[in-house]
């Protein structure tokens, strides 16, 4: 072969190869760096933070960021959508700084700048630290992405785990015609499935009290003004007609004890004090601070000294709207004080003492009557007797003397948990119908009777698709607490509780369950 | 400048090579000042102190050289190459010399900040012998430009092939090297394709196993099996990496009509240690014989001499690699292995070639598990780990380094679920067999017929292309905690 022709047919196939590899990455744009998801062809997994944000705060339409640290990654733009009637998008950043959080902010608003509200987490933490800092320790950042020079977007168009763990997989998907769509921000980089809450998790220890205690120095009180001014007010002025939301994330009294303990407690307050006094002069920034210690000493709210469950996400929500909270140039040295006086005298090794929840979602129940205003909803005898009972009895004098409901019989294996068609099929429980819009969780107890006996919940949709199915596993036979978690549901849902357990046959002694005192929260 | 990267594959390299060949066709010594202005620029890519400190180092040589033009006195010639000496030591040594000196004498004497020049320990070596070469006046027809030139041609400035002044400035003054070469195109695009292939798809795989083995942090907590797996992992990382470098290097020049030498010659086909030092890292050998070896009388001075010589030879091999005990004694190791070799070389001659293979891959083995050891201690309870033989079965994590993105892909599309769910680390078995393969069973790139037909055509374009997607990755933030 003629050295010409090897040149060119090398040539032409890399040229070739390579721009169809780049257009094809390009098209699909898994990253949403170009273009809005083609959510009518590709399915897109939300799940890289530093790499696909900024493809959906350039390129979504929206009127609302949500976004912060890991304290913000359980909200769920639906609530916030229903509560400010806004449309919102999600973008937290784990561990961010408030440097990469008002560049990421900023990008935002420049593209759009009609935005209406932006809700932001400041962690407490943070505000001492340069005004530049980057959490460049945690790993590398994609820069090619977030700046505007075309020709470093090669690697993104010729990236490996773009190529070849995201684009093809996605094409293979539209092509044997699996659904497409994008991972929703109520669900997307939400952790509550990951870990357990109380004041277990949060981590048992003994706090002792430090000798002294250390103040800001002037010094930290610069990097402060630098922080809050380039990176907090700064924005907030440029952009007067978008209210910024933001709050300090009510972090649990076990970080105060912590802090009390390395006697950096004072050091904090008096940041905060600082901080508060260089932003809550602006109009268009509503900064909260929630003094609110029956939360905050509650462990069950908490799976480590500063993350809280989502339940928290929504209270904080319901807080902002109602401008509850909210500090002002009158209040915010009140605010200090009150937690200056709080955590000076409190007793943080009680904090151990309390009560830890079976069910985490409890707690989510408890506080629901603040967040919607919603009174709990007793599923007793009575209520039954409106509801439709198959293979199952009312009993009394159940948990703690409470009504229940004896399912009398586990169902063959198609008959179980699972079962699509279950709302108009068979069963052994309770099934009936409720709006769960103002809902959070349904919490109960429950015990096997008999056999595989497994109280199990299934919440069907108006059009009858199955929403949620959980199934608990009963250890010993014993009374155990249990709490669905219903956020995120919205309107009239059927509801089955039932006995889940799996049987050959139909007999109770196989399988059979209570459920008592019944709550919907 | 790395040549891993997308901004060497697709803008500096092509448009170098455009600019010096058309450059060329007016004006000669307007194409070599281009391609020393972007040497220069390459090297300058990796940070402006590094480059400061090479223009310093080539200025002071250069000074040595019209001094030793004018006088060829020894003592300018040692005061060159003791300046060289000092400058690598300054910046390896300094602060191992720190540390050694604090942990002697338990002083707390703080280490210096010091950004290393990169390629240093390469650009340094190629003036000594610069240097030497003009004190031998075989510099003599050659001028400033072709000085610049030679110490900072891209291709060979970071990691080699360690060339000789003789081999590179007789080809820049070549007048047929100055225009375009398909046969040549053909030759640099196949060498630089299996190169790029090497380092970024083998060689950084083995390297996922070697980090992963490394972050654990200590050796008692893998397994014997584990750490043999390791240990093999890093002679294969550390040879497609190296050799894999050199290939892009060598295919760079070609492009370029540069003829760079053979800096790998198939090293783990070795049957014994002086084998494999004949074919590893052939550029730097030739330079320690010849600079060092031979002056300090070779194997001219009767057995023990050339013994010692051996020794010494090694000993400072192992100071060039690194500053650390380890690289030390792996140098005295090599050194004693390599006298072992010629006491033994006849009662060597009746024992199968297979098991000498064995033997010297083995041996080699160990010996690469030292350079890679933060310690000796490290590497002596790695040994031990290997040696016992306790445990026998493989981490899920060393496993895990092998499953890449283009592995699931292919597990997907060819259904290979059902094979790699029988053969436990089947994508594992799949690299390490592949490597041995390539190591044995094909000749050397350097030395392989650049075939021209369809068939390579395409198969060079595809392995370039699909190493291509493969240089860089997502970003992903460990951020376990929040």
């Amino acid at each position: 072969m003629k050295n010409k022709t090897w040149l060119l047919i090398f040539a032409a196939v890399a040229v070739v190869t390579g721009i169809a590899i780049c257009s094809l990455t390009a098209y699909v744009d898994p990253y949403m760096h170009f273009h809005k998801p083609l959510t009518d062809r590709f399915f897109y997994s939300v799940n890289n933070q530093r790499s696909q944000n900024d493809g959906i705060i350039k390129n979504f339409d929206y009127d609302t960021i949500i976004t912060g640290s890991s304290m913000t990654e359980n909200f769920r733009t639906s609530e916030a959508d229903r509560i400010f009637e806004c449309n919102s998008i999600k973008v937290p950043f784990a561990g961010a700084t408030f440097k990469e959080l008002n560049d990421n902010l900023l990008k935002g608003l420049s593209t759009h700048p009609n935005i209406k509200y932006i809700f932001c987490a400041l962690d407490r933490y943070r505000f001492v630290s340069d005004k530049d800092s980057m959490r460049l320790e945690l790993g590398e950042y994609p820069t090619y992405l977030y700046d505007s020079n075309p020709f470093n977007d090669i690697k993104y168009l010729m990236n490996r785990d773009v190529l070849y763990s995201r684009v093809c997989y996605m094409v293979r998907n539209a092509v044997v015609g699996a659904p497409a769509g994008i991972t929703s921000f109520d669900e997307s980089y939400n952790w509550m499935a990951g870990y357990t809450f109380g004041p277990e998790s949060v981590g048992k220890k003994t706090f002792e009290c430090a000798s002294e205690e250390t103040n800001l120095t002037e010094q930290e009180k610069q990097l402060i003004k630098g922080n809050v001014e380039q990176n907090i007010t700064s924005l907030a002025e440029k952009y007067p007609n978008t209210q910024f939301y933001f709050f300090l994330p009510p972090y649990s009294a076990v970080y105060w004890g912590d802090l009390k303990q390395n006697g950096t407690m004072e050091e904090q307050l008096q940041t905060e004090e600082y901080a508060l006094s260089l932003i809550v002069g602006h109009e268009n920034i509503h900064m909260f601070g929630w003094a609110r210690f029956d939360l905050t000493d509650d462990l069950n709210n908490y799976k480590d000294p500063t993350h809280y469950g989502e339940w928290v996400n929504s209270w904080v929500l319901a807080q902002m709207r109602e401008e509850s909270g909210r500090l002002t140039e009158d209040n915010y040295k009140s605010y200090i004080e009150k937690m200056r006086d709080h955590y000076t005298s409190f007793d943080f090794n009680s904090l151990f003492e309390q009560c830890d929840y079976e069910a985490d979602y409890y707690a989510s129940g408890l506080l629901n009557r603040e967040i919607f205003g919603t009174q709990p909803l007793v599923i007793d005898n009575e209520f039954a007797k409106k509801a439709e009972l198959k293979n199952a009895n009312t009993v009394l004098g159940q948990f703690d003397g409470a009504d229940g409901i004896e399912c009398c019989a586990g169902m063959p294996a198609d008959g179980s948990s699972g079962d699509p068609s279950l709302p108009d099929g068979n069963y052994s429980g309770m099934k009936f119908k409720i709006d769960a819009s103002n809902f959070r969780a349904l919490t109960f107890y429950g015990k096997k009777t008999a056999g595989a006996g497994n109280p199990t919940i299934n919440i069907y949709g108006k059009d009858g698709k199955l929403i949620s199915s959980t199934a608990y596993a009963d250890p010993n036979g014993e009374w155990h607490q249990y709490a669905v978690n219903l956020s995120g549901i919205y309107g009239e849902v059927t509801v089955v509780m039932m006995n889940g357990g799996k049987s050959a046959d139909a007999d109770p002694q196989e399988s059979a369950c209570v459920f008592s005192k019944i709550i919907l929260y | 400048m790395q040549f891993n990267t997308f901004i060497y594959v697709l803008a500096f390299l092509p448009l170098t090579i455009i600019g010096y060949f058309t450059i060329n066709k007016f004006n000669y010594r307007a194409a070599k000042i281009f391609l020393a202005a972007a040497s220069m620029a390459f090297y300058a890519y990796a940070g402006m102190s590094g480059f400061c400190w090479l223009l310093i180092s080539m200025a002071a040589n250069y000074i040595v050289v019209l001094l030793l033009k004018n006088r060829k006195k020894k003592i300018i010639l040692w005061m060159g190459i003791i300046f060289n000496i000092v400058l690598l030591f300054y910046f390896i040594y300094s602060n191992f010399a720190i540390t050694s000196f604090n942990d002697l004498f338990q002083k707390n004497v703080t280490a210096l900040s010091l950004v290393l020049p990169v390629g240093i320990s390469f650009f340094t070596f190629q003036q000594i012998s610069y240097l030497v070469d003009t004190f031998r006046n075989e510099t003599a027809g050659n001028s400033a430009l072709d000085y610049i030139l030679y110490v900072t041609f891209f291709p060979k400035i970071l990691m080699g092939p360690i060339t000789k002044q003789s081999e590179l400035i007789t080809q820049f003054h070549d007048e047929s090297k100055r225009r375009l070469s398909q046969d040549n195109l053909i030759k640099g695009i196949q060498m630089f394709t299996i190169g790029f292939f090497k380092k970024v798809v083998i060689a950084d795989t083995f390297a996922r196993a070697v980090s992963w083995a490394w972050s654990i942090g200590d050796f008692s907590k893998l397994t014997s099996m584990d750490t043999f797996l390791v240990m093999i992992a890093y002679a294969f990382q550390i040879y497609f990496d190296f050799s894999g470098y050199s290939d892009m290097a060598i295919g760079t020049a070609a492009l370029l009509n540069i003829k760079l030498p053979i800096n790998f010659d198939s090293p783990y086909k070795a049957c014994s240690i002086r084998d494999f030092w004949k074919r590893w890292h052939i550029s730097l050998t030739r330079f320690l014989t010849e600079y060092i070896y031979f002056p300090l009388g070779g194997s001219k001075k009767g057995k023990l001499r050339t013994y010692f010589n051996t020794l010494i030879v090694f000993l400072i091999s192992g100071i060039w690699h690194g500053a650390n005990w380890t690289f030390i004694l792996w140098g005295i190791l090599n050194g004693l292995l390599s006298i072992f070799d010629r006491v033994t070389e006849k009662l060597r001659k009746n024992v199968h070639p297979a098991l000498q293979w064995i033997a010297t891959f083995l041996a080699v083995s160990f010996l690469w598990l030292l350079f890679r050891s933060n310690s000796i201690a490290e590497w002596k309870d790695a040994v031990c780990s290997i040696l016992s033989f306790q445990n026998t079965a493989v981490s899920e994590g060393l496993i895990n380094c092998f499953i890449l993105p283009e592995t699931r892909l292919l597990t997907s599309v060819f259904r290979l679920e059902t094979v790699t769910a029988a053969v436990k680390g089947f994508w594992m078995l799949m690299f390490y067999s592949s490597a041995l393969v390539w190591c044995l069973g094909f000749e050397n790139a350097y030395r392989m017929k650049h075939r021209k037909n369809v068939f390579t055509a395409l198969t060079y374009a595809a392995l370039f292309i699909f190493t291509l997607t493969c240089i860089g990755g997502e970003s992903v933030f460990v951020y376990f905690n929040f």
